[in-house]
Order: structure tokens, then C-alpha cells, then sequence
């Protein structure tokens, strides 16, 4: 198996950084965020889970998806202007959360802008060693990883073991000399989760639960501030905006992200609101991570990474729910 | 294509013809020429510049191959907008999308519609594809209902459809006014005023959505089954390709896998009814 010892790494980091724009786990206060790395010091692989996922870096928060000219002859623009740019420290549970995010996107009508800047992505994973007590990729399935990332560092003491995972991947290790062939390196298994669900039928008991009073329980305490949702790495529904110049002449389209349990989310012209009260609004979530998105696309809309858990004011809790509904 | 997901094309203005105070059917051309190449109930999402976009339904039918129409209510931001247009401006056009109502699966049968106001304009694209594709099709039944009787939509074309062979429209007002002799009350009445075979028959409703629940009712009760009864959906969709969330139902997009469903499916999707 390939090794890169540790004190190499920030040499590994500084040659990436030559042909990529390179984000890493960096400290943020008490926390840890991505973010770009202007020093390879500053990059950190021990971390229990960041704040904000890496679905900015795919999916930014804002961004154009058309511009106009309203000229004589009307003049348009739809196309993504992407970097190359290589993700370091990526845990299991926000890989599997960028295959989340190719099925939506991908398989069917594919997204330029979202396409773009995956094909221009380089990922290199690291096995996460240790949960934190919102975190239940355990129950998902989502704490080990097969496919989606081109390296994957596995932590043994003094250096990493390296999984190849694509050719990209091969390549960039076979272009380094920082590099050593040595003995097989075991994946870590994760062990200590404060929080378990049972996903065995789950889909179809939740649905099978959908008027359980629970919902209310939980839809009324839900204050709709949208946190799960930004925060969340697999949430990836948004709204539109038109910006014009005063005059006219010119104009642009925005996207930025937006929520289900959000208040006008499902509002429609004229004054309906499909989903009017909180409750409903919750649900909606839940249930598209649980019972619709697996019913479409056949995983799990969650990957168990407990940040929405984590940033909720209301202490709304998704293994809660479950498991309650499941008594 | 794909790459120009988000890319609109341009359409001119050609006419505007208003069908009530605060509904116009507005016909549009394409620059290159030609039409959408549609399936009825099928729809698009509508630019006008400097507003945004907006789902609507088509109400022209393909076998119109020099234009499209949309049928469209003064209602929102961008509604207002298209309603300011003059002829010849230019609008942009995505899609179009969805599935639209089952052609094939209709061939050699009856088919009878229920409309409620508005509903009207995706049905009349269907109604005269059937007009113009006669032989592949059973008898029609035409049932429209509105508010008051200037709320009617396409009041000009009552007569060429009643007209047609094996055509029959019928038509009521909840509340009648001094223009009005016809009749009084909810759609789903003229289910009773003629001779409708269930047999070999589908229906498709489009209306409110209180009105398609007592249509259902209805159409049960004559005996017709869950798969052969066909509506729309309505959610406010901003993508127009399964992507931005807005209007997810159950595990289904209705820009994508609708706008049309049986009721059969709508049956199985949490929110559909």
C-alpha cells in the first residue's frame, strides 16, 4: 500500500496547491470549517465533523445561471465558470453525501454549473477515527466509503495509508515522489455512536406513520429558521431571483439556496401555500430524506452526519423522530 | 441540450386575445419558425425579461404548426409582466416539460373533460389535438364551468366544438348574471345533464383543487376507475428539471413526472390531494 508520512503532508498540500485551488478542515474558533488554504499548516485531518458541509464548493450559495442584454438583438448567457479545485479531509458521510447530491443532479437532466465544477474536483477523503455525539453514520451505512473519492487517507499514528480511487488518483500519487510503498494499513472502525436509528424498512414506516401525532410534536416546536437545511450536505433545493439594471437594458439570474421548511416554500401565485403550517413543513424534510428521496433514487437522502442535530435551536432531533415513530 | 439547461429561447409576441378581465390567451412564433412539438398538458417556463420566470401550461395544440398560445391569468409578478407585453416583444421560453396527457393511451377511446375556470387552458390543448386527429378518437365530452359567466374561457370556440361530430359542450356558471339562460351550479353537475358513457371513456378534470375532489366524487360514482381519471397538478416550479425542490410530491417532481397523473398515482403521493 502507498503511505505518505505526516510530515510530508504539507508538502503533498503545497504541490497540489500549484495546479489547484485547494480546501481543507481548518480551526474556526472552537469549530472546524472549509476553507481555502493559503498556508498548508493550517490544514487539520483530525476533526470531528465541520460546521457548514462541502456542498458550497459544488453548489455555492449564490450564483448566476443566466445573464442577459436586451439590446436589438437579445443577448444570453448560461455558462459555469469553474476552477480546478481539489477537496482535502472530506469524512465518508460528505462523500457519500456528494453521490447524494450526483443522483439529484446528475442522472437525469444533468445540472451544468453543479457538473462542471464536479468534473473539475479532485477528492481526497480521510477516514474520520472518531463520532462526536450528533453523528449516526453508523445506522446509514455512510462511516466507510467504496467509490467516490480519488485518494482516501486512512490515520495510522505517524502516517496515512493511501487508497487509490480513481485514475486521477493514481496518477497524482505515481507524479509525487512523497509517496512510499509499505505494509497494508487497516480502515478504522468507527465505534462510541450516542445516537443509532433502525433503517430497515425504514421508507416504508415512515410513510406508513405520516398522520402519527408525533409530527406535531415535533412540527410545533420547529421555529422554520432553515439552519438543518443550509447546513445539511445533501439538501440541495433552491430559488431564483431576477436582478435587472434600473433601466432595463440588462439582467441577470441568481440562484441561492432555499428550504422546504422554509413558510413560502411551497407558496404558488395567487396566495396558496401547500404547506401552510410547521408541522407539514418538518415533515416534508424528514420524509424526503427518509421515505421520497430513497423511493427515487434508491439511497437514503441522509448520510447520518448530525450537523442538523447539531445547529438546531429547538432541539429538533431526526434519530429522535424515528425512532419514536418506530416506538 | 443539457448544457443549455437554463438557457432560454426566444419567443416573439405575435397576438393577445383577453378571454375574461383578468385572463388573456397570448399566441406566440418562434424566430426559426415552426412550434414547440409539445405533447398536450405539457409546459414551459416562461421569461419575461426583467422578471423572472413563471410554469405555465400550453394551450395551443402541436397539430398548430406555425405558433403556440398560452392562456394566462393575471396573477403574479411575472403574470403582470407578460399581461404589460406589446405585440412583438420578445419573451423566453424553457422546456417544453412534463410528461402531458397520455395520447396513446387515449387513442380509440372517449374521452370527457371537466374544467374548472382556468383549468380550461390545459385542457384545450388536448381537446384540439383531438379536433384535428378526429379518426384516432371516440366521442368528447366538453363540461366547463366558471364563476360568473365573463369568467368563461375560449367562449368563441363553444361552437365549432359543439359543432363537431360526436362533440357535445356543456357548460354552467356558479353565479348567473343578465347574459346568462344557461345553467346554475357546480361543474360536476353537468355530469348528470347528458348521456356520458363510462365504458372505453377517460376523464381528465383540471380546476381548482376543491373542485377536483367533488368531480372525483363524481365520476366514481358513474363508475369510472382510478387510472382513468386524469389530472394536473399544480406547484410552483422554478427549474422546470427535477432539480430545485419546489415542487416535490411524495417521491415525484411535477415538473418531471407530471404535470398529468392518474388518480391512481395521486393516491399514492402524500400532499397530491
Amino acid at each position: 500500500m502507498r503511505v505518505l508520512y505526516k510530515k510530508e503532508l504539507f508538502s503533498f498540500i503545497e504541490r497540489l496547491k500549484e495546479s489547484y485551488r485547494v480546501v481543507a478542515p481548518v480551526k474556526k474558533d472552537a469549530e472546524y470549517v472549509f476553507d481555502d488554504i493559503e498556508d498548508a499548516e493550517d490544514v487539520i485531518l483530525e476533526y470531528p465533523t465541520t460546521i457548514l458541509s462541502a456542498k458550497e464548493f459544488f453548489f455555492p450559495q449564490k450564483e448566476v445561471i443566466l445573464e442577459y442584454d436586451l439590446g436589438e438583438t437579445i443577448q444570453l448567457k448560461s455558462t459555469p465558470e469553474v476552477e480546478e479545485i481539489c477537496l482535502i479531509g472530506l469524512h465518508p458521510c460528505d462523500i457519500h453525501a456528494l453521490l447524494r447530491f450526483d443522483e439529484a443532479y446528475l442522472t437525469f437532466k444533468p445540472d451544468p454549473f453543479y457538473e462542471a465544477r464536479r468534473k473539475n474536483s479532485l477528492i481526497i477523503g480521510v477516514y474520520c477515527t472518531k463520532p462526536n455525539e450528533f453523528c449516526f453514520c453508523g445506522s446509514m451505512g455512510t462511516d466507510t466509503i467504496k467509490e467516490g473519492y480519488d485518494l482516501m487517507l486512512i490515520d495510522d499514528g505517524e502516517k496515512y495509508g493511501v487508497e487509490i480511487g480513481s485514475k486521477e488518483g493514481e496518477e497524482l500519487v505515481n507524479s509525487i515522489n512523497l509517496f512510499k510503498d509499505e505494509e497494508e494499513i487497516k480502515k478504522p472502525r468507527l465505534k462510541g455512536f450516542v445516537r443509532e436509528v433502525d433503517t430497515d424498512k425504514l421508507p416504508e414506516i415512515m410513510m406508513k406513520e405520516y398522520d402519527n401525532k408525533i409530527w406535531n410534536y415535533f412540527g410545533e416546536r420547529c421555529l422554520g429558521c432553515g439552519k438543518c437545511v443550509f447546513i445539511c450536505p445533501t439538501c440541495y433545493c433552491y430559488n431564483v431571483v431576477e436582478d435587472t439594471d434600473i433601466e432595463f437594458n440588462s439582467g441577470k439570474r441568481e440562484r441561492f439556496w432555499d428550504g422546504c421548511v422554509l413558510t413560502d416554500f411551497a407558496a404558488v401565485a395567487g396566495g396558496g401555500n401547500f404547506r401552510a403550517d410547521r408541522t407539514s413543513r418538518l415533515k416534508q424534510r424528514i420524509l424526503h430524506k427518509f421515505s421520497y428521496y430513497p423511493e427515487r433514487y434508491g439511497n437514503f437522502g441522509c448520510t447520518g452526519c448530525g450537523r442538523c442535530i447539531n445547529v438546531c435551536p429547538s432541539d429538533i432531533d431526526c434519530t429522535r423522530i424515528i425512532n419514536m415513530i418506530r416506538g | 441540450m443539457d448544457k443549455e439547461l437554463y438557457l432560454p429561447r426566444i419567443a416573439i409576441l405575435k397576438n393577445k386575445m383577453d378571454e375574461t378581465p383578468d385572463t388573456s390567451t397570448f399566441t406566440f412564433i418562434l424566430p426559426e419558425g415552426g412550434n414547440l412539438n409539445h405533447i398536450p398538458g405539457q409546459c414551459l417556463q416562461l421569461t419575461v425579461f426583467g422578471y423572472g420566470e413563471a410554469p405555465i401550461s400550453i394551450t395551443s395544440s402541436p397539430t398548430q404548426k406555425d405558433y403556440f398560445q398560452l392562456c394566462v391569468r393575471n396573477v403574479g409578478n411575472v403574470t403582470s409582466a407578460l399581461h404589460r407585453l406589446d405585440i412583438g416583444d420578445k419573451v423566453g421560453i424553457r422546456g417544453p416539460w412534463g410528461n402531458g396527457f397520455p395520447i396513446d393511451r387515449l387513442k380509440g377511446k372517449n374521452a370527457v373533460f371537466v374544467a374548472g375556470g382556468l383549468g380550461l387552458a390545459p385542457l384545450r390543448s388536448l381537446i384540439n389535438y383531438i379536433v384535428d386527429k378526429r379518426d384516432d378518437y371516440g366521442k368528447v365530452w366538453i363540461l366547463s364551468g366558471a364563476r360568473t359567466p365573463k369568467d368563461h374561457l375560449f367562449r368563441s370556440e363553444w361552437n365549432r366544438w359543439n359543432s363537431i361530430d360526436g362533440f357535445e359542450v356543456l357548460t354552467t356558471v356558479d353565479r348567473a348574471d343578465d347574459t346568462w339562460n344557461g345553467n346554475v351550479g357546480v361543474v360536476g353537475s353537468l355530469l348528470y345533464k347528458t348521456d356520458i358513457q363510462v365504458e372505453n371513456t377517460m376523464a381528465f378534470i383540471c380546476g381548482p383543487p376543491i373542485m377536483f375532489r367533488f368531480v372525483t366524487i363524481d365520476l366514481k360514482k358513474l363508475g369510472f376507475a382510478d387510472d382513468v381519471i386524469i389530472s394536473t397538478l399544480e406547484r410552483h416550479m422554478k427549474c422546470g428539471v427535477g432539480k430545485c425542490g419546489h415542487c416535490n410530491v411524495g417521491s415525484k417532481y411535477v415538473c418531471v413526472d407530471g404535470p398529468v397523473f392518474t388518480y391512481e398515482e395521486m393516491k399514492k403521493q402524500p400532499e397530491a390531494l
